[in-house]
């Protein structure tokens, strides 16, 4: 029984061995063969590899270059569509900035001529600027307010700077001005340092003059013009102008040439200030 | 009746654009004033007697848009439309030039008369040169627009009559 028991114990041993052996071989055999294989066939492996991956180059090629000239094509036209997009933008916000700009500028005008109209004891009325006199030389304008909004005849009509006018036609809806540039208008104006008298004539694109202020009395460039209040027309004290020039005038003559700048522009006046004062109270 | 329907419109159209467009800064003398042009097209396309009646009308709507006179209208426009329906019945061709040049002569003879009224005639030259000049530049534009709709309005007329 023991010996049979001895032998057995002695095969087990016998077949771990040989398992141990087998596997050894199998590694060893593997090692040798990854040894080989390492020293001989990976060149030819690398090398073959190397011409595929020039012919996979070589076929590669047109296909990228399709590819990359159909994702232009795509790029250019989301480009393009967003080129599109971004102009609608970009028109829509400049006209956007425009009409806030318009408003900022109006607003400017307006509290100008805010200023004034507390400043002035008299009542008075906004008007916009509509249209101009077919006589293109004639320095008059067209204003949307009329005898509905109180607005009479010879009523003084102020601008952001002074004064621009007096109403000389007024219908039920809108009015005419005739502006002080006018070949036919006529303000009584003093120069405001040296209260010096004179009339201011209108002398179309070329400003104002001021007439009759005597030969010896000393007017200077800068002075300010303003309004007597003689002619029954303009309250006293109103901006007229700037003087731009004193000249001597003719020897025969009495009197100097002035010429005043008016303190508005006129060709750009877009909104008036008509002062609503009414004949008798002047 | 055609002719005088479209001098009547143009001319309204074109008092309009004249007492709102206003060139900027050294330019705003000038005024988009179609209707020498307008007369001078009037003139070549219609008779004396019938025409007269017309340029009257115009004159009384063009003293709405100024503070200048009807007659000063009147007078400047009846005395272009008669020189220029004097010249047509006693030339026998107008060539382009010529009839254009005739739009020069209108807007200086309307211009002349109207500045007399106002008692500035000195602003002839240079404003006025200029405005008549720049009318005759408009003269084209303005030839090419009426003889369209008069064109557009006979062949209407003449399909519906068949």
């Amino acid at each position: 029984m023991s010996r049979r028991s001895n032998n057995s114990s002695g095969n087990s041993i016998k077949k771990l061995f040989v398992i141990f052996l087998v596997i050894a071989l199998t590694l060893g055999g593997f090692s040798l063969l990854h040894h080989f294989r390492s020293r001989l066939t990976k060149p030819m492996e690398l090398a073959l590899k190397d011409v595929n991956g020039e012919l996979q180059d070589f076929f590669s090629y047109p296909f990228s270059k399709l590819n990359s000239i159909w994702k232009n094509y795509l790029d250019l036209v989301r480009v393009k569509q967003e080129n599109k997009i971004l102009k609608a933008h970009l028109s829509q916000l400049q006209a956007e900035i425009t009409t806030y700009r318009e408003a900022l500028i109006e607003n400017g005008r307006l509290k100008k001529l805010l200023q004034i109209k507390r400043k002035r004891p008299e009542k008075s009325i906004v008007a916009n600027v509509v249209g101009f006199d077919l006589a293109s030389w004639r320095a008059i304008i067209t204003i949307d307010v009329g005898k509905k909004q109180d607005v009479l005849k010879d009523m003084p009509v102020l601008s952001q700077g002074g004064v621009i006018g007096r109403v000389i036609e007024a219908g039920m809806t809108h009015s005419r001005v005739m502006l002080v540039t006018d070949y036919n208008s006529r303000v009584a104006a003093i120069i405001q340092r040296n209260r010096a008298r004179g009339i201011l004539k209108g002398q179309g694109r070329g400003g104002c003059i001021l007439d009759y202020v005597k030969k010896g009395i000393d007017a200077q460039v800068g002075d300010m013009v303003i309004t007597s209040g003689l002619d029954g027309i303009y309250p006293k004290g109103l901006i007229l102008g700037k003087i731009k020039l004193v000249g001597p005038g003719d020897r025969a003559e009495l009197f100097q040439s002035i010429l005043v700048e008016p303190a508005a522009n006129m060709d750009e006046v877009e909104e008036v200030l008509v002062l609503l004062i009414k004949k008798e109270e002047r | 009746m055609k002719t005088s329907l479209i001098f009547l419109l143009l001319s309204y159209l074109s008092l309009l654009l004249n007492t709102t467009s206003q060139f900027p800064e050294r330019l705003s003398f000038l005024h988009i004033d179609l209707l020498p042009a307008l007369l001078n097209w009037y003139a070549l396309n219609e008779q004396t007697f019938k025409g007269s009646f017309l340029i009257l009308l115009v004159a009384a709507i063009s003293s709405l848009f100024s503070v200048l006179p009807f007659w000063s209208f009147f007078i400047s426009y009846l005395i272009a439309f008669l020189i220029i329906r004097y010249i047509c019945s006693n030339v026998l061709e107008l060539s382009w030039l010529h009839i254009h040049l005739l739009t020069l002569f209108t807007s200086i003879e309307i211009l002349v008369i109207e500045m007399i009224f106002t008692g500035t005639p000195e602003l002839l030259w240079p404003y006025g040169m200029a405005q008549a000049f720049f009318n005759l530049l408009l003269s084209p534009f303005l030839f090419f627009i009426a003889n369209t709709i008069l064109e557009f309005k006979e062949q209407t007329s003449t399909s519906s009559r068949e």
